[in-house]
């Protein structure tokens, strides 16, 4: 079955990383792990969970894998509907033809007027983090995260399919963005009880994670604002109107860029270099835990190979040959290049708050089921860097730990695009080493042709 | 049911529910329809752009167009000027000349030759006596051999030292001392000789007299009546010979220098150009000189009005012979100009000869008859720079061509007829010879670029206003016109719709005719580099009459692979909208074919666009005058289907015909610099993005 990408591989690679977007303990929680997170897990998620207990003393990570793609732009079942051809009379696939019906089915997924792809590759080389029940704890990990977020319009694709009506038509491009970025950090990060004087029962944790960032490569748009239209002016004639007014920016190291000999390099001389910190408290208080912290504060400085790509052009079109006409559409669409000098990119820092909740707190009643955790976190992307995404998002976990070796989660999350997400995972916990599968779509292991948001981690953690 | 075992339950479900995703194809486009309503021309052409770019159009200050082109022919050289000295000799004698005549040592008879006794010592008388004078030889002297004088004198000098006086009573004679002893002189002393150093002098013409080197002085008496006193050894009678103002016939001689009076001669430089001033270009003219006299001397030959161009020196021929001989020189003519004194027919010019006898030592023998001859006859041709003077009728062969007219594409791809309001041609001819001219020439036009040529021409009339095909260049440049009463309008109606690619003036030209040759204006300056410079000017108002004009054109598709041929196979039906604003008063109708292999052929109909019909552009509304007041607006479209822009895939050009005609039905219009015409097109495509 050479022509099937096995799930199944997704169980068996998956393992207990950290991130919220790549922790299948996470992901089966919909990413719900501000307050569930220990050890490695807690790694840039809330730093005072290291000094919490509920982890072992020692725990290693190596060659830890996260990878998280999604699209609204289209299910997978429309992919394998429209985009891989129909059988043609000589067995060569031939293009399938778009009716109205399909076109409307295209633009359906288009429900905000916008249609966001992302994906996110994030790698663990090694980690390391320990505990002790008096010091706290502390994790050092190399990563290296890399992502690309696009959003592209619901009208552009309109245009594609529709084209220019001869009544007359307008389409707008503003909300247009593209986004990626390659960087690598070296996370220090500790958290220990704060000794203060509390109530009973009460306690009270602080963590701080700094980072030393490599960067590899970026690209940022800053401002995107396009429309296209054509107006009927009488005697069956036509004005275009055009406007292009956009700036993206961009800085890398050579190997991403094929025309200064890019080649495979895995330790290039950084493009450009920051510094982060990650900052959290944790504090349990009548059997509720509560967890706030702030992520990835910090920024990037690129200093090599930075080129901004812009555009400005609006006009009114009538004869679109002219030869100054030709040249300007060509600058418009393509955009000119400049160097955008040294310029700082900020990492993409959220603000978490969570809540838990587990089987046994005073706060839940006696008759609640044993072996239950209940989480809900609100995040906040605080800017919209390397992707951060401008609208909250909150989610709500449950994992339930009646078999212990074999925990099921569940989760539900709306905020990271248009859609309600439900999440939903399995974990296989054995004595020195965790498995678990999880997703946040559910149709992904129930109805594999309909999903739209694909994720996978994998890796291995030691336990000591 | 206990919660752990649904749990259990859920997980154990959620795992065997699992399925696996199929590795999806690999993406294939998906294809569909879609359209697009867009502008593709907004374009104004006014005439001015046009006009722009062909430098003959241009405005007049009503805004209306003129054809303006001039033509420029080769040059008509005049040619070499060349003259030809006639040939001639000249001679000139020696005549009497002079020559060394020496001394004679005079001749001395003591008291004892004339007595035959050596006189007494101390004082004594001498009684009349008697005395015989007994003859004597002198030379032979060695300064001549010979001399025959044309004239001349030789006088006898006596001078008497004896203390008595003699009387001679005969003639003194010298004799020559040769057989033929002739008597070269006698003398006959009246007076008597006194005594004691008394002088008696007598003379004798020498004219035709013949002396030699060596003479002698005949035997003679004399008488004395006697005398007292002493007498010395030594004294006696003395005769002293000497010759005067001699002029010699002949001689053998030395020759003293000398110098022999020039004489001046003419000849003919050219019998046909009258110069009065000329530089000449090059050429030589052969001077020969033969001594015929036997003596050094130096020939100066003296052209009097031959000038050297950069000093103004006198041109002279010098030689020097030693003894008789010959010489030739070459004289360069090119750094030579020449100013005539005389006005006459022809030119004549003069040179003097100067002979200078530089004197011969040794003997040497001479006869005023020796001559020297001077011949001058042309070396090179002599060619002239510039003349100022009168040529003779000099009749030259015009056969000079110009490239001729275009008006651009349209030539090539309009037929129909045209008739123009008005239109010249003006022949301009101008030259830098000054002298007026007679022509009897054809203006000829022909196009090769029709197949066959074309070809006509015009007897060239004379110049406007005047009754004589005779040209002035002394007063400018002369314009010849041509216009419709020579029939021009008839002469171009041949070639159109292309105009002459070529003009020729083919026929004579006369310079200085025989009835100006004269006369005042026959008297001009040219240069050899002088020319008959011409040029054609055509000019007309672009105002015409256009009637069952077509204008075709082939627009290839397949150039540079500017033609999407995925657009024609992807088309499910295509309109274009026209609309124009016609600001022009020409009326056109549209339309055209594909072509590409089928059927009939490599180069068969396609597809005929519009397939309903032509379509018309109506021309702009006209005043009185032809000029458009008002645009006119057409709109009208153009409409293919799928099938139909499919066959774009085979085409391979597209033939468009426009129908043209003036407005009014071909009536005469006025194209303005301000006409014009805007295109508007737009397309309504709808397309099959991706069709298999």
């Amino acid at each position: 079955m050479a022509s099937y990408l096995v799930v199944c591989m997704a169980v068996l690679w998956s393992a207990v990383v950290a991130g919220d977007k790549s922790d299948p303990r996470a992901i089966g929680m919909a990413r719900t792990i501000n307050g569930p997170a220990r050890g490695l897990a807690a790694l840039g998620v809330n730093p005072a969970n290291l000094g919490m207990n509920g982890h072992r003393l020692i725990g290693i990570s190596l060659l830890s894998i996260g990878f998280r793609v999604s699209s609204e732009l289209m299910s997978y079942d429309t992919y394998h509907e429209f985009f891989t051809g129909a059988d043609g009379p000589n067995g060569v696939r031939e293009p399938r033809f778009l009716d109205e019906a399909d076109k409307a089915k295209l633009l359906s997924g288009f429900s905000d007027g916008t249609a966001v792809s992302t994906m996110d590759f994030e790698v663990m080389p090694v980690g390391l983090a320990a505990y002790h029940p008096e010091v706290g704890g502390f994790a050092i990990a190399v990563k290296e995260r890399v992502g690309l977020r696009t959003v592209v319009p619901k009208e552009l694709l309109t245009m594609l399919l529709y084209g220019l009506d001869p009544e007359g038509s307008s389409f707008t491009f503003d909300r247009t963005r593209i986004s990626g970025w390659w960087f690598r950090e070296l996370n220090l990060s500790y958290g220990r009880p704060v000794p203060v004087s509390l109530p009973a029962e009460a306690e009270l944790y602080a963590g701080l994670g700094i980072k030393f960032l490599a960067g590899y490569g970026v690209m940022e748009t800053l401002h995107y604002v396009a429309s296209v239209a054509n107006e009927p002016t009488g005697g069956n004639q036509y004005r275009g109107r055009l406007s292009f007014d956009y700036r993206i920016r961009r800085a890398g190291v050579e190997v991403l860029d094929p025309d200064k000999g890019g080649g495979l390099d895995l330790f290039p001389a950084p493009a450009g270099t920051g510094f982060g910190v990650d900052f959290g408290l944790a504090g349990k208080v009548y059997g509720v835990d509560l967890h706030v912290s702030i992520t990835d504060i910090g920024s990037i400085r690129w200093k090599r190979n930075t080129v901004e790509t812009y555009s400005r052009y609006q006009i009114d079109i009538t004869d679109p040959f002219l030869g100054t006409i030709e040249d300007s559409l060509q600058y418009a669409v393509r955009g000119r290049n400049r160097s955008a000098g040294e310029f700082a990119t900020a990492l993409p820092t959220k603000l978490r708050i969570g809540l838990v909740v587990e089987s046994g707190s005073r706060l839940l009643p006696s008759w609640f089921p044993s072996g239950i955790l209940i989480a809900v976190d609100f995040t906040q992307g605080l800017n919209d860097s390397m992707g951060n995404p401008d609208n909250p998002r909150v989610s709500v976990g449950v994992e339930y730990s009646g078999i212990p070796v074999l925990p099921i989660r569940t989760g539900l999350s709306i905020g990271d695009d248009s859609r309600l997400r439900w999440a939903a995972g399995v974990g296989l916990e054995l004595t020195k080493i965790s498995f678990g599968i999880a997703t946040e779509s559910i149709p992904l292991l129930f109805d594999p042709g309909n999903f739209d948001l694909y994720s996978i981690s994998a890796g291995f953690q030691f336990r000591f | 049911m206990n919660l752990r075992l649904l749990a259990a339950l859920l997980a154990i479900v959620a795992l065997l529910s699992l399925k696996c995703v199929d590795l999806p194809p690999s993406p294939v486009l998906p294809t569909w329809v879609t359209q697009g309503s867009i502008p593709l021309v907004d374009r104004t052409f006014t005439v001015a752009d046009f006009r722009q770019k062909d430098p003959s159009l241009t405005v007049q200050a009503d805004g209306g167009l003129v054809y303006s082109s001039t033509q420029t022919f080769d040059p008509a050289g005049i040619d070499t000027i060349l003259i030809e000295p006639i040939p001639i000799t000249r001679q000139q004698t020696l005549g009497p000349f002079a020559v060394d005549v020496p001394p004679i040592p005079p001749v001395v008879f003591t008291y004892e030759n004339l007595t035959g006794v050596s006189p007494p010592s101390g004082s004594f008388s001498f009684p009349p006596a008697v005395l015989t004078v007994p003859e004597r030889s002198i030379g032979p002297l060695s300064s001549f051999e010979y001399i025959e004088f044309e004239s001349g004198t030789i006088s006898l000098t006596i001078r008497n030292t004896l203390p008595f006086q003699l009387y001679f009573p005969d003639s003194l004679k010298i004799q020559n001392d040769d057989p033929a002893a002739a008597v070269v002189a006698a003398f006959r002393v009246q007076d008597t000789v006194r005594a004691n150093g008394g002088i008696q002098t007598a003379a004798a013409s020498l004219a035709g007299k013949t002396v030699l080197n060596a003479f002698r002085v005949l035997q003679t008496t004399a008488t004395t009546p006697g005398g007292t006193g002493e007498i010395d050894a030594g004294e006696g009678l003395e005769f002293e010979i000497a010759i005067t103002n001699a002029v010699v016939r002949a001689a053998r001689s030395t020759i003293p220098p000398q110098s022999v009076p020039s004489q001046t001669r003419t000849f003919v430089l050219d019998d046909s150009v009258t110069i009065f001033s000329a530089r000449f270009r090059q050429g030589s003219l052969r001077v020969d000189i033969q001594n015929g006299i036997n003596v050094s001397a130096d020939v100066l030959v003296r052209f009097k009005e031959m000038k050297v161009k950069s000093s103004g020196a006198e041109v002279a021929v010098m030689h020097h012979f030693d003894g008789t001989g010959s010489s030739t020189t070459q004289v360069d003519m090119s750094d030579l100009e020449f100013t005539a004194q005389v006005d006459s027919t022809g030119t004549q010019a003069t040179f003097e000869i100067e002979l200078a006898l530089t004197g011969n030592s040794a003997l040497t023998e001479l006869r005023s008859t020796d001559q020297i001859q001077v011949s001058l006859s042309p070396g090179t041709p002599m060619m002239i720079e510039r003349v100022d003077g009168r040529i003779p009728p000099t009749t030259l062969e015009l056969a000079t061509g110009a490239s001729g007219l275009t008006l651009g594409e349209v030539a090539d791809k309009f037929e129909g007829e045209v008739s123009f309001d008005s239109i010249e041609i003006a022949i301009q001819v101008q030259s830098s010879s000054g002298f007026p001219a007679d022509y009897s020439a054809y203006f000829v036009g022909i196009d090769r670029r029709s197949i066959p040529a074309k070809t006509d021409s015009i007897f060239i009339p004379p110049p406007q206003g005047a009754l004589l095909r005779r040209l002035f260049p002394a007063a400018g440049p002369t314009s010849i016109v041509l216009d419709n009463t020579v029939g021009l309008n008839t002469f171009l109606a041949k070639f159109f719709p292309h105009l002459p690619d070529t003009f020729i003036i083919r026929g004579t030209m006369t310079l200085n005719p025989s009835d100006l040759y004269a006369a005042p204006e026959g008297r001009q300056v040219v240069y050899d580099t002088s020319k008959i410079y011409s040029s054609v000017d055509v000019t007309f108002p672009v105002r015409m009459g256009i009637m069952n004009a077509t204008v075709r054109d082939t627009i290839p598709l397949r150039v540079r692979e500017k033609f999407p041929r995925d657009l024609a196979k992807s088309t499910r039906t295509a309109t274009l909208n026209f609309s124009i604003d016609n600001g022009i008063p020409l009326a056109l109708e549209f339309r055209s074919a594909l072509l590409g292999p089928g059927p009939g052929g490599p180069r068969d109909t396609l597809l005929v666009i519009p397939t309903n019909g032509t379509r018309t552009i109506q021309a702009g509304i006209v005043d009185a005058a032809g000029a458009v007041v008002a645009p006119v607006v057409s709109n009208f479209a153009i409409e293919l289907t799928g099938p139909e822009a499919e066959l774009f895939e085979r085409g391979e050009s597209i033939l468009v015909r426009l129908d043209v005609e003036s407005a009014g039905g071909g009536a005469v219009v006025k194209v303005r610099d301000t006409d014009a015409v805007r295109v508007r097109a737009s397309g309504t495509l709808v397309y099959q993005v991706n069709k298999p």
